[in-house]
């Protein structure tokens, strides 16, 4: 066993130790089959394409805190229907009062949706069995069958306020059959050696319909890595907005699948990053039966030394035919040392299916500075202005949302930090 | 004083000499039209008057009136010209997805205004002054909540530079080839934009291929540029000599 396994082992023994879980051992029994699986197969290399420019030596560093010792933290909740302090969602915190009626919640983890829990487990995904080792404390949210959320549904976490900087934050949405939502998550990675990950699991019954924005708003010395599973049945819906703005290391998981007949999803995603910064996006959208459909739309905007990586695969499985799925990232590059990877991917099994793919990397044509110049516009605020309609128009793909414009708000104050696009 | 003074200019693009001396005065009230063969030179002058960072000037200068003084305006950036009065009418608009030709243009209208000392509209009053300009060139006023030329026609772009320019109300209108692939119609919103701009105080230069734009708009000077140089200069006639006989006899008049 190497050193960095053991430090993980003690990491999560120590876990199972402080966390008193009320369920009949059956939150143990998950955390042990995960552990288990990470033992057996280890904890991935970064020489592996896959997870490649990870690094765990943030995650090694830090310490486990208790739920107890999270519960008496004070912080402001004023933005949130739903708060986690410290990785352990906060109940007491929650706005009741505020909630759009035809919502449940709970804590994660009562019988009825263990098995939904247990359909989830990917034991090839690290990440997700990472946060299954530790799992404790995650919030269920269900929106009952055929009911239209008239608002959407916020989500945040706050600051451990204690030196620990390990957070892992996680969310099960059951959207019954028929029903329709939006879902806002906003995570921010804490300042310090941190390491924040969320895992968000989605069902979606027949006929259901979610929106989701996720924002993850970097610190440029932590990690951020945010993991999405979706699962989508027969004619439901799945729209998703992505955005990964700064920070030290990020990293964006999406899995789709859709299940049944006449599924659907999109996924739009814009990541943008400064200084060494590195944002990484891994998306895999699975077409598992016929006549199911996907769009993808991803956009990086990288500034001075940072790095963005968009790896997305669309999987057509054997006998999925009438397949409709297009994917794109466009990229633009705002200094000479910005790198962009990217590779679009498609894995096709079927023989009746249209898909396309395609991929972009550029820089500001000197053509489209120059026309907002000869309108008196000058080159600064012409190279403002045009990043940041490329930036805007991912958020305008995303379509259906309620939260438009505090969503346009938030990727424009992000995006007046980055010294090309400064003052 | 003139409006303009063009003197002995020379320029490269990508070390290729295109202009190779060209001298030219425009005053106030004056409708130039500058004709000639492909590869002439005739967008790479209305390039250089605003500016465009690919085109290298190796010699000459452009005077233009600021403040009542002729200055030397090749030292000055693109959005200055800009403001103090040069408009470029582009051969081939630049679509910019995310940005609408309102907040585009009110963008441009009142960086404009806050150098020349007037006071900056706020969106209402500049939404009136849109939908003003759009109705007096017959143009669908949904047009400008639509994002600059993104999906646009071949025609529509065009219009779009008029209506731009009917906004800026500028001095000096440069118009690239503004007439090229325009049908019947499309070709008199542009002359009307042209016309009623025009007034004693500002002046126009119209690039231009064919004489069927000068049929809508008459110039006051006929220029025909060749390798670089102005060959030859007449009036509005010289235009339609031009079209009957081709360009032939003016640059064969030259080399004897």
């Amino acid at each position: 066993m190497n050193g960095e396994m053991k430090i993980f082992l003690e990491k999560a023994s120590g876990f199972n130790q402080i966390n008193n879980d009320q369920d009949g051992g059956w939150s143990a029994d998950f955390r042990d089959r995960a552990l288990n699986n990470i033992k057996s197969s280890g904890i991935p290399s970064s020489k592996t394409e896959k997870y490649r420019h990870m690094d765990m030596s943030a995650f090694l560093a830090s310490s486990v805190s208790s739920k107890d010792q999270q519960q008496n933290a004070v912080v402001s909740t004023a933005d949130y229907h739903f708060n986690f302090v410290g990785g352990y969602f906060r109940e007491d915190l929650t706005k009741k009062e505020n909630l759009p009626s035809g919502l449940e919640y709970s804590l994660l983890g009562g019988s009825e949706v263990q098995d939904i829990l247990a359909q989830f487990v990917d034991s090839t995904d690290f990440f997700q069995q990472m946060s299954n080792s530790f799992m404790d404390g995650g919030l269920l949210i269900k929106v009952k069958k055929n009911h239209t959320l008239d608002s959407p549904i916020t989500i945040g976490n706050h600051d451990p306020k204690t030196n620990e900087a390990l957070s892992l934050p996680r969310i099960l949405v059951v959207m019954e059959e028929g029903a329709s939502a939006e879902l806002i998550e906003h995570y921010r990675g804490f300042k310090g050696v941190s390491w924040t990950q969320s895992l968000t699991e989605i069902y979606i019954e027949k006929r259901a319909c979610l929106y989701h924005t996720s924002k993850n708003t970097g610190c440029p010395t932590g990690t951020q890595l945010n993991s999405t599973k979706v699962k989508v049945l027969g004619a439901g819906e799945y729209h998703n907005l992505s955005l990964f703005l700064g920070g030290k290391k990020s990293r964006n998981n999406l899995d789709v699948e859709l299940l049944g007949e006449h599924a659907h999803c999109e996924l739009v995603g814009l990541f943008s990053n400064d200084d060494s910064g590195i944002c990484q996006n891994f998306t895999h959208i699975h077409h598992r039966v016929g006549d199911t459909t996907s769009v993808q739309y991803y956009k990086g905007l990288l500034d001075q030394k940072s790095l963005g990586v968009f790896n997305g695969t669309i999987f057509v499985h054997p006998k999925a035919q009438k397949i409709d799925s297009n994917q794109l990232n466009k990229n633009l590059l705002l200094s000479n040392l910005a790198h962009v990877e990217t590779k679009p991917t498609l894995e096709i099994h079927a023989d009746d299916v249209k898909c396309s793919h395609g991929a972009t990397i550029g820089r500001l044509q000197e053509d489209e500075i120059f026309y907002l110049q000869s309108r008196g516009i000058t080159k600064k605020r012409a190279v403002q202005i045009l990043s940041e309609a490329f930036a805007i128009d991912a958020i305008y793909k995303f379509k259906g949302t309620q939260d438009r414009e505090a969503t346009v708000l938030y990727v424009k104050e992000f995006l007046e930090t980055l010294p090309a696009l400064k003052g | 004083m003139s409006l303009l003074e063009i003197k002995d200019l020379h320029a490269t693009v990508d070390g290729n000499k295109i202009l190779n001396g060209i001298n030219l005065t425009v005053n106030r009230g004056e409708i130039h039209a500058i004709m000639g063969p492909n590869g002439s030179g005739k967008s790479t002058l209305a390039k250089v008057i605003s500016g465009h960072p690919d085109y290298h000037v190796e010699s000459g200068e452009v005077l233009y009136e600021i403040n009542g003084k002729p200055s030397k305006i090749l030292e000055l950036e693109p959005s200055e010209r800009a403001r103090e009065g040069i408009f470029l009418g582009f051969q081939y608009p630049v679509e910019i997805p995310g940005v609408t030709n309102s907040t585009f243009l009110k963008e441009a209208f009142n960086s404009i205004c806050k150098h020349q000392g007037a006071e900056e509209l706020d969106a209402f009053d500049f939404n009136e002054l849109i939908g003003q300009k759009c109705k007096g060139l017959n143009m669908d006023p949904s047009f400008i909540h639509r994002p600059v030329n993104e999906g646009f026609s071949g025609g529509e772009k065009k219009k779009n530079e008029i209506l731009q320019m009917s906004i800026l109300n500028p001095i000096l209108s440069l118009l690239d080839e503004t007439d090229s692939g325009l049908d019947i119609d499309a070709l008199k919103i542009v002359a009307k934009g042209v016309n009623d701009l025009k007034s004693k105080y500002n002046a126009t230069i119209l690039v231009t291929h064919y004489q069927r734009l000068l049929d809508y708009i008459v110039p006051d000077f006929v220029h025909v540029l060749y390798q670089g140089k102005i060959i030859k200069t007449g009036g509005k006639e010289l235009a339609l000599e031009l079209e009957k006989r081709g360009y032939d006899w003016v640059i064969g008049e030259k080399v004897q």
